[in-house]
């Protein structure tokens, strides 16, 4: 019979212990189990009954049982706590990992007296521990892949914060900086360039605070063992997050310009030359034909009264060519000077500039007995007056040119708006151009067929595209199956005219 | 009435405004340059009341010649007419910071150019 304290104390602690989720027991140095609580009977299914008094030898898995006896001789009297960890597959229960404290009790002798294991059950801290390792590898994998990307790129990154501390960079920035990545990350760029890192951090600093990109940087740089060169540097201000140690970050991203810039810096040399020499050319051109034409005017009008009719007209003819010459020259100067969209075009009507040319024509398509029939609406759009006559005056010398020996000629020109544009058609009944020729004849020098006695210079439709896609227009050859050639001209609609006068200029 | 110098290189050039300023103002005397440097070596003696350049000359172009005759203090004030034959704006604006009293582009006409020594003769000849 037990004393009715103690043993109250007894069930009192047992009934904690039987609650408690790890796996306590005791056993004496035969490992006859003198106590265990129901975790632990639980483990090892069974009830707490079924166990006591019985070997654990007699139910443990013979590997366990090889590990508890080399475990259980570590311990001494000096050495009394001897802590492993276990994966215990135990019967058909699915794995657990068990972290247990063994722990020997020893009488004053020195002798052995009982062991107490006490098993925690880690299972769940192992798994976490696993996948944390998992995710951690998959993490610096990640990174790697990451670092790989940004060192293949050519450009030279830098991920820096307010501080000037420069956190991460690819290998093209570190190599520009004469400096190895591992030596840069983490530094500050005052104590790598002293003095001369000031120019660059105003700058960041101006970007972090602003919170505004501070894009297309060209700047000179030098990197730090080759030539001298141009960058062109873009820097981003970004902020990182509470949780990734907050605060204000920049990406600088220079690109080497370098060949870029020589490029640009040689075309604006060239373009100054054609410059100069177009503006030379027709200068030098010009001066010539205002001698032809002004001494022609002073023949004529010195002989006056000499002159027979028909030699007054051929110096009239000197002067009108004279003068159509000069109005080409202009004209091309202004076309070789306007860069798209840098021609000053002027709100005019399209048929006063088709009348123009066939004024200018009308002789000659008389001697042919040819026919020009107008459109008789005006056509509004913006554009040079001259340019624009060098393109009907191109189209129509051409139908001349290429008209039919059966037939005389007769051109139409006509017009129709459609959706704020004007389709205008010069069409022919002419020799027309094969099917198989008209892929070339918009190219410089793409002349069609060589046609027997026909002079060409194969520049004419080629101007006309340019002057037309100078003007936002379109032009194009219209096939068709009756003879003759159909060109279709599309220019933008501009304000309205009338009597010659652009309204929408008032 | 008048003195009137003319640098030109081309003697056509200077023969046609010569022409015009001679039919438009009476007891002119011409003096006539082919290059900037001859007509400035000059000027001192001639001490013209006008001076009609060209702009586009070898050596000397007509904006230099221009410049030094503004240096000069006894001819800073005195007229000079630019007569190119451009007609590009750019050298339209730089005759206009040298200090030339007007710019005009050669004609291709003879009535054009009675007309431009009818200006000369009324707007910028000091008598």
């Amino acid at each position: 019979m037990m004393k009715e304290g103690p043993g109250r104390v007894t069930n009192f602690l047992d009934s904690i212990l039987d609650v408690h989720p790890d796996l306590i027991c005791r056993y004496d140095p035969k490992r006859t189990l003198i106590y265990l609580n129901k975790s632990c009977a639980n483990f090892f299914g069974g009830t707490v009954n079924y166990f006591l008094g019985k070997q654990f030898t007699e139910f443990l898995p013979q590997k366990h049982l090889a590990n508890a006896e080399v475990i259980l001789s570590q311990i001494t009297p000096k050495m009394p706590k001897f802590t492993s960890m276990q994966r215990f597959t135990y019967k058909d229960k699915a794995d657990r990992w068990i972290n247990w404290t063994n722990i020997g009790i020893f009488r004053p002798d020195g002798s052995i007296e009982s062991f107490q294991s006490i098993g925690r059950d880690v299972t769940h801290e192992v798994i976490l521990g696993q996948i944390t390792q998992a995710r951690q590898k998959e993490l610096l994998s990640v990174r790697a892949e990451l670092r790989s990307v940004i060192d293949a790129v050519p450009a030279m990154i830098w991920h820096k914060d307010d501080k000037n501390n420069i956190l991460h960079l690819n290998e093209a920035a570190a190599s520009s900086m004469g400096l190895k990545v591992e030596d840069v990350e983490g530094q500050n760029t005052y104590d790598l360039f002293g003095d001369a890192a000031k120019k660059y951090h105003d700058d960041d600093l101006k970007v972090i605070h602003s919170g505004e990109p501070y894009l297309g940087i060209v700047e000179l740089f030098t990197p730090n063992d080759g030539e001298p060169g141009w960058v062109q540097t873009d820097k981003i201000p970004f902020n990182v997050g509470e949780n990734t140690g907050s605060g204000k970050r920049l990406l600088v991203v220079s690109t080497d310009i370098t060949k870029l810039k020589e490029k640009e810096d040689l075309l604006s040399a060239i373009n100054k030359n054609l410059d100069d020499f177009t503006s030379l050319t027709s200068h030098d051109l010009k001066a010539p034909l205002r001698k032809i034409g002004l001494s022609a005017e002073m023949l004529s009008l010195g002989l006056n009264d000499k002159l027979r009719c028909s030699e007054k007209e051929n110096l009239d003819d000197i002067r009108d060519g004279v003068e159509h010459m000069r109005l080409l020259i202009e004209s091309f100067l202004k076309f070789m000077r306007a860069a798209p969209g840098g021609l000053e075009l002027e709100t005019l009507n399209l048929n006063d500039v088709i009348y123009e040319t066939w004024t200018r024509l009308a002789p000659e398509l008389e001697q042919i007995n040819g026919i020009l029939n107008l459109p008789s609406q005006p056509l509004n759009v913006k554009g040079d007056f001259a340019l624009l006559g060098q393109v009907f005056s191109n189209l129509i010398e051409n139908a001349i040119k290429y008209r039919s020996p059966e037939r005389d000629l007769r051109i139409d020109i006509s017009a129709f708006a459609q959706a704020r544009t004007w389709v205008i058609s010069v069409s022919d009944n002419g020799m027309g151009i094969k099917k198989s020729d008209t892929e070339h004849i918009f190219d410089l020098f793409g002349r069609a067929k060589p046609h027997l006695g026909v002079e060409g210079s194969g520049i004419g439709l080629a101007l006309c595209k340019r002057i037309i896609t100078l003007h936002g227009g379109t032009i194009k050859f219209l096939p068709s199956e009756e003879s003759g050639s159909c060109f279709q001209l599309v220019f933008n609609q501009s304000g309205r005219i009338e009597n010659g006068k652009n309204i929408n200029s008032r | 009435m008048g003195k009137i110098l003319i640098v030109d290189d081309s003697d056509f050039d200077r023969l046609m405004i010569a022409r015009a300023l001679n039919k438009n103002i009476e007891d002119l005397v011409l003096f006539e340059f082919s290059n900037g440097q001859d007509a400035l070596d000059q000027i001192i003696e001639v001490l013209p009341d006008l001076i009609v350049l060209d702009v586009r000359m070898p050596g000397m172009d007509g904006f230099e010649v221009l410049l030094s005759i503004r240096r000069n203090p006894d001819f800073k004030d005195r007229s000079v007419v630019m007569l190119s034959g451009s007609a590009d704006a750019k050298d339209m604006k730089m005759a206009e910071e040298c200090g030339a009293n007007a710019y005009y582009v050669k004609p291709s006409n003879i009535q054009a150019y009675y007309d431009i020594a009818q200006e000369i003769q009324s707007q910028y000849l000091q008598s």
